[in-house]
């Protein structure tokens, strides 16, 4: 009994140093290999596909759709994508004369990068928002189911006469899962009017199932390649 | 001196527990922000409608029209809708019947052309069909590598 009581009363004291080493490279390895996020007013389940292609995230001109049919336009933050949201702006707002102030389009520039969806008509009041009320509010999306007033056509149309025909370097589709087709189609042929035929669709990255001709050609190429 | 070097001999023990503690609180942090599988680009080039320069006929043995119904439910027919070679259903999920049939189809193709170059796959998705599939269906015909296929709209003339 008394033997038991001692060895009881030991102290037990863990040496926590390893597990600080352990913890505090995990936690090198994450803030490394960390890439934040960017802010997105919209929540989009992308589909998956086999495609390996990089996105490129500069000079884009990207356009969301969400599960509901909302129609979103954005570009990236670089200075292409600045610019070209400053030409659609000032485009857009003397050709619907909405009278737009500098203050309204550099508002444009400021929420385009993270998504503007509201019809032509709506425009100005929206861009009125601060930065806290435009995360807060909730946009309708740009009409683009009545084939006659595609309204995503107008902001194609002034981006393409802002640039004098310039097109950006990377049209992107950022698609739900679960949109129906007329909405994409609606939007490709918006697209088409004005001369755009070439995207890149985001999708999430899936693996290659085995034994079909992709996977046989991949294989054959990763031998190449090491060799 | 004394005093030091008693002190010295003790052992210094910190107490490492908070610090663990504040690690993996710090991890945590930058598991829930971090995006590490980057999304990748799906190319997708789409004809221009009003293009007649570019003849777009295909050879009716080596064309097949998936109708997509949703709900992974895709009609085809090889040939002309009114009188087909071959017509029937299948599935994009449950057993991924299509793509079987899609390798069937190569393979007679090969036996009555012997070349699947004019191998040609029309793909006309229905109101119903969610964007999810529209690109599984293209994403299936990069898997099988067949080169030659366009997304038509044939929801106008129905």
């Amino acid at each position: 009994m008394s033997k038991l009581n001692k060895i009881a009363r030991k102290s037990t004291w863990v040496d926590m140093t390893a597990f600080v080493d352990v913890s505090f490279l995990i936690l090198t390895f994450f803030m490394l290999a960390t890439k934040f996020k960017p802010p997105e007013v919209v929540n989009i389940d992308n589909p998956k596909s086999v495609s390996s292609e990089k996105v490129e995230d500069k000079d884009v001109f990207k356009v969301s759709f969400d599960k509901e049919g909302r129609v979103f336009v954005s570009f990236s933050a670089d200075k292409d994508g600045r610019e070209k949201a400053q030409l659609t702006a000032e485009v857009l707002g003397r050709q619907k004369g909405l009278g737009l102030t500098p203050a309204e389009i550099s508002n444009f520039i400021k929420f385009s990068s993270g998504g503007i969806g509201v019809p032509v008509n709506q425009l100005k009041s929206f861009l009125g928002l601060s930065d806290t009320e435009y995360k807060a509010f909730k946009q309708p999306g740009i009409p683009v189911s009545d084939t006659l007033n595609n309204q995503l056509n107008d902001y194609i149309n002034a981006l393409l006469t802002g640039t004098g025909g310039r097109k950006p370097a990377n049209v992107m589709l950022n698609g739900d899962n679960a949109t129906t087709y007329p909405y994409f189609k609606n939007i490709l042929s918006a697209f088409k009017k004005n001369g755009i035929f070439s995207f890149k669709l985001i999708t999430a990255m899936e693996g290659v199932p085995s034994g079909t001709p992709l996977y046989k050609t991949q294989q054959t190429q990763g031998g190449k390649a090491a060799e | 001196m004394a005093a030091i070097n008693t002190n010295d001999t003790r052992t210094a023990r910190v107490d490492f527990t908070p610090m663990v503690d504040l690690g993996f609180l710090l991890i945590t942090f930058f598991i829930f922000t971090t995006e590490l599988s980057k999304p990748k680009a799906f190319g997708l080039h789409v004809p221009d409608d009003n293009d007649v320069l570019v003849p777009n006929q295909t050879i009716e043995s080596a064309t097949i029209t998936l109708q997509m119904k949703g709900n992974g439910i895709v009609d085809y027919y090889e040939g002309f809708e009114n009188h087909p070679i071959q017509k029937g259903s299948l599935t994009l999920y449950k057993q991924n019947s299509l793509r079987d049939h899609l390798v069937d189809k190569r393979k007679r193709i090969i036996e009555q052309l012997h070349t699947d170059s004019n191998y040609t796959v029309l793909i006309a998705p229905g109101i119903e069909a969610s964007y999810k599939e529209i690109i599984d269906v293209m994403d299936e015909m990069r898997i099988l590598d067949i080169r030659k296929y366009v997304l038509i709209d044939a929801t106008a003339q129905k």
